[in-house]
């Protein structure tokens, strides 16, 4: 492949703009699938992304393209627009010369178009700059070519409308990107320097390296050195996407495609790491990429002790296709042995637990998420905290620090009132407020993590009719008034549903909680007394009276069979409760701190 | 410690039960098996479940017969005749042998209690559920309450044998004071014999789907309790027995047939939908009376589901039905039947309830306390939770 005929680019945009339904476009245009083979979206082909309607991860395709005679191969990578998946996208940037930015024409710059933009910036991509959905009866492209000009110092006069759902404009995009984005730089006669901008796990194959050819070629066959675990395998196979694996001898200068080398297991491979010859012994590594590092984590435990290798495996499996997911044993004296397990955001947390209980099919007791921490204890030692459970005795911590975040929520004017009040509420401070079109502005703020990952995206989303976006970068851990509230069931402090919170909520996140736990403990024989305490201090207290009457009081006939199905079917619902002292804890309770809203 | 073994009731089947599955509307929270009423078919089911019980001949003297349903009481008398002549045929009869026939107050008239008499039914179970007719309107039951009040006076003055009233408690709408008023009025005709049934929401009924649906179908769970003390308080009040979690008897009324059943013991189970047992067997039949009816018309088996009961799941089986019963199981016949091993599985299932004295065992019998009788379901589903069934 002439490497000057080469494009790489990507597709980003504000979750939900078009980007797939754009991508299904361009591999229609360009032959590359059939339009009678294709479905929408069709380059989200995991079940939980077309259940959901989401891209999940980044999905490359190559596609050729004939322009004024000449045949060019554009490599394109549709990228997922959440939050959770930021780091999918900065992946995809570091493999392209050039992005496609969407922007709905009904919806306008949202908070993830600013953030990606600027990511692309960064990355000093050629962007083209798309209003999509001008179909749509209520586009406004005159106001959201006015808001990219403001917003995204993008020339209005770049701008493409088009309309992916009926295809119009994909052809001047793709002509726009053969003219504007650069072929890829790199030395053909250098030798070979590929990056792994990431993997994914095939039960046949292996693993399967995403790479982009960043200098010198790779052959069919090839010695090959994975720099960063200095580890030596053959190029078994090699190919492009199209979208699915088609292999090829070559991959030149530029080229976008995968390898397959016989590598069992994906924690061999590390994404970001340098593919080179294994004859060359001088090569330097490609910068790489800064590790996509989880900052939520919540336990995962087998209902059943028996359960846990299961359980291990089944989360190993899944750590193969997703790096961003973390899982270290810990125990727990209310649920036995589990793991901590480490997420993006709660999407991803959401996205694995399904993931998990589809695949696996064991019964399994999630509690709630929590927000990593840091501590500095009486020997000025910094330790990272994963899980309330761990946090020593309070005269042992000088300080206490939770990370904080920059959030941006961009939104129409009329309710930055309310949008302000939800932040500080939540403890955040206050930074900034830019119109970036007329009515629409943005808004930014310092806040705690834990104070938005669970429910303030909903609140925010109601609170402005649905109209309110949001993005949050990670900033730094700061020290605050932080405890943590231990939960006693008939005085058996349950270590699982501990939390940390800070001081001032204590009262009223403990009174929710217990309220939770009261809806979703079932009645027992006896008396259930439920308390939230802080330090010695009991902040809130709940009882849970006990069963007076059970009886099914219906004459079974004869059939007395039935009965024992009966109890049979009880015992199978009661082996998915978790026994804490001689009380049963339903799974939903784990999560009783996430559904405690206070008020 | 040897294994749990089965040895089967102290004696062979002597109690038949009757499944007679007409009925002149579904009520919405009956999943019995029933079809609607067609005259011309009583007539072939009284001859398939005659044919029937030619194939599993009665071999002891009978001890208790009961013809339920459905609305047995909708059979013609000559049809009732026939039948338990037909079944008498059989094989001698004890005695003071029980025989009931499950009624729908509108089937009582002085006429049809002569007749029944007259073919040797000596027990009538009557059907008054409530004397709301609101709630008797919403729960699709026949009657009205002054057609109940009609068929208890006629019950009360020209019927010699024993007789029992069904309450249902528990529908929506009804309030504590609404169950005192039931039970009360119900005592005007002093039945020897009550059974209440608190209201089952059960799968396939029309008060399932309203439920899933989101309506309220049943009172809150809330008034149970209360319910459960008021009724009692009366009926203990007025002599009454609570021999069984649901069932109350005067002196000498208790339901024979039924005790055979709490007993885990053998019976004969006739007809669409009925099921049966005999060591170490139960049995259910096909539900459909058309397909019955063929059936045995060709001579073909009529048996939908069959299992062999492993000793365990007897022995839970015996537990479920037996801790609702204010005797409680005795250990004597628990060691027959069972082998003294049965006492391993108890404790082991159920230390805490025996430490907390919610289930009591001594060198006569297992059992509830009679102010735990109505935790009765919910002891026995902790001992299942425990026991390998
Ligand atoms: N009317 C109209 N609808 C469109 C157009 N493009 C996409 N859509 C619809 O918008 C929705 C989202 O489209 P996707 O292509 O999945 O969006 P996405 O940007 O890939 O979403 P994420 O990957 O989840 O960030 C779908 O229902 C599409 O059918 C368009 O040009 N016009
Ligand atoms: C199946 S009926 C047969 C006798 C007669 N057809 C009648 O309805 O009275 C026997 C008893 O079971 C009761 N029953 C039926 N379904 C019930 C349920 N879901 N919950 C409680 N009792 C029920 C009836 O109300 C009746 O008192
Ligand atoms: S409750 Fe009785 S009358 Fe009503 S449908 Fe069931 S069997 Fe028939
Ligand atoms: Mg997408």
């Amino acid at each position: 492949m002439n490497q000057a005929h080469i494009r790489n680019f990507c597709i980003i945009a504000h979750i939900d703009h078009g980007k797939s339904t754009l991508a299904d476009r361009m591999l229609e245009l360009t032959q590359t699938v059939e339009k009678r083979d294709s479905r929408d979206q069709q380059l989200d082909d995991m079940d939980l992304e077309r259940e959901r309607g989401i891209t999940i991860k980044a999905k490359a395709a190559s596609m050729d393209y004939l322009k004024d005679g000449i045949r060019y191969r554009l490599n394109l990578i549709d990228t997922p627009g959440h939050v959770d998946f930021n780091y999918e996208v900065e992946r995809a940037l570091q493999a392209c010369e050039g992005a496609v930015l969407l922007v709905d024409a009904a919806q306008g710059v949202e908070a993830q178009t600013v953030h990606n933009t600027m990511l692309a910036d960064q990355a000093r991509l050629e962007i083209i700059p798309v209003i999509n959905k001008i179909d749509l009866a209520a586009a406004r492209v005159d106001d959201v070519s006015e808001q990219i000009e403001n917003v995204l110092t993008i020339e209005r006069e770049r701008i493409v409308p088009a309309s992916a759902k009926s295809g119009i404009g994909t052809k001047e995009i793709l002509d726009r990107i053969v003219d504007e984005v650069p072929p890829p730089a790199g030395d053909p006669e250098a030798p070979l320097r590929a990056l792994i901008y990431d993997a994914e796990f095939n039960d046949y194959r292996g693993v399967v390296m995403h790479l982009r050819i960043i200098d010198g070629a790779l052959n069919a066959g090839d010695r090959i050195r994975l720099m960063a675990g200095d580890t030596r395998h053959e190029a078994v196979e090699i190919g492009i996407f199209r979208p699915g694996l088609e292999p090829r001898k070559t991959l030149g200068t530029g080229e976008v495609g995968y390898l397959i080398a016989n590598i069992k297991t994906l924690s061999a491979v590390r994404i970001g790491d340098t593919v080179v010859l294994d004859k060359d012994r001088t090569s330097e590594s490609l910068p790489g990429y800064r590790p996509a590092r989880p900052m939520v984590f919540c336990g995962i435990y087998p209902v059943q002790n028996k359960d846990f290798d299961t359980l291990r495996n089944a989360l190993t499996r899944l750590q193969l296709n997703d790096a961003a997911f973390t899982f270290t044993p810990e125990s727990s004296e209310a649920l036995g042995f589990g793991f901590r397990c480490g997420f993006l955001g709660l999407l991803h947390m959401e996205i694995v637990q399904e993931r998990l209980e589809r695949e696996s099919r064991i019964d399994i007791v999630q509690t709630a998420p929590n927000v990593t921490y840091e501590l500095v204890d009486t020997e000025g030692k910094t330790e990272r905290i994963d899980s309330p459970a761990e946090v020593p005795d309070p005269t042992k911590i000088v300080e206490f620090r939770e990370p904080v975040v920059k959030l941006d929520i961009v939104t129409p004017d009329e309710f930055v009132g309310p949008l302000m009040k939800l932040a500080i509420e939540r403890r955040g401070r206050f930074l900034k407020q830019e119109y970036i079109g007329p009515g629409r502005l943005i808004l930014g703020f310092r806040i705690p993590l834990s104070e938005i990952i669970f429910d303030f995206f909903d609140k925010m989303k109601s609170i402005s009719r649905g109209y309110a976006t949001m993005d949050y970068e990670f900033e730094s851990f700061i020290a605050d008034d932080l405890v943590k509230m231990r939960i006693m069931v008939n005085g058996d402090e349950v270590d699982a549903l501990s939390t940390i919170a800070h001081r001032s909520h204590c009262q009223s996140r403990g009174r929710s909680i217990l309220r939770v736990l009261r809806k979703e403990i079932p009645r027992h024989m006896f008396k259930v007394a439920l308390q939230a305490a802080v330090g010695g201090t009991i902040v809130a207290r709940e009882n849970i009276a006990p069963v007076r009457k059970d009886v099914t009081s219906k004459c079974y006939g004869g059939d007395i069979s039935r009965k024992r199905k009966l109890l049979e079917k009880q015992k199978e619902g009661k082996k998915r409760l978790k026994m804490v002292g001689n009380v049963e804890i339903p799974q939903k309770a784990f999560l009783a701190v996430l559904s405690a809203t206070d008020d | 410690m040897d294994p749990l073994q089965d040895n089967g009731p102290p004696g062979p089947a002597t109690s038949v039960y009757v499944h007679v599955p007409f009925c002149r509307d579904r009520c919405t929270y009956c999943a019995f098996p029933t079809v609607a009423d067609d005259p011309y078919a009583h007539e072939p089911l009284v001859d398939a479940l005659l044919g029937e019980a030619a194939r599993a001949p009665i071999a002891a003297p009978l001890r208790t017969l009961y013809l339920g349903g459905g609305t047995p009481g909708l059979l013609a008398p000559h049809l009732i005749e026939r039948l338990v002549t037909g079944l008498r045929a059989h094989g001698p009869w004890a005695p003071e042998a029980e025989v009931t026939i499950e009624v729908n107050p509108a089937n009582v008239t002085a006429e049809t209690l002569r007749a029944w008499t007259g073919c040797g039914i000596n027990r009538l179970s009557v059907g008054v559920q409530t004397f709301r007719n609101d709630a008797l309107r919403e729960l699709a039951r026949r009657h009205d309450a002054e057609a109940a009040r009609r068929a208890l006076s006629l019950v009360a003055d020209r019927w010699s044998g024993s007789w029992s009233a069904d309450l249902l408690i528990g529908w929506r709408g009804q309030e504590v004071s609404d169950v005192r008023r039931d039970v009360e009025q119900l005592m005007r005709w002093e039945p020897p014999h009550v059974s209440i049934y608190g209201l089952t929401i059960e799968p396939r009924t029309a008060l399932e789907a309203r439920a899933r649906r989101g309506h309220v179908v049943a009172a809150p769970e809330s008034l149970h309790a209360e319910m459960d003390d008021t009724w009692s308080a009366v009926l203990h009040e007025r002599g009454y027995e609570r021999y069984e979690v649901s069932n109350f008897a005067r002196a000498h009324h208790r339901s024979q047939h039924n005790q055979a059943y709490w007993a885990n013991g053998s019976y004969l189970g006739l007809g669409p939908g009925a099921a049966g047992s005999v060591h170490p067997f139960r049995w259910r039949n096909l539900a459909d009376p058309t397909e019955y009816v063929a059936r045995i018309a060709d001579g073909r088996p009529v048996r939908e589901f069959a299992e062999r009961v492993s000793p365990q799941a007897r022995l839970l089986e015996s537990l479920a039905i037996g801790l609702r019963t204010r005797d409680g199981l005795g250990t004597d016949e628990l060691d027959r039947r069972f082998s003294p091993a049965w006492r391993t599985v108890v404790e082991d299932a159920a230390a805490p309830l025996l430490d907390q004295g919610i289930l009591q065992l001594d060198d006569a019998t297992l059992r509830l306390p009679p102010a735990e009788l109505v935790r009765a379901d919910r002891v026995v589903s902790e001992i299942a939770m425990m026991v390998e069934s």
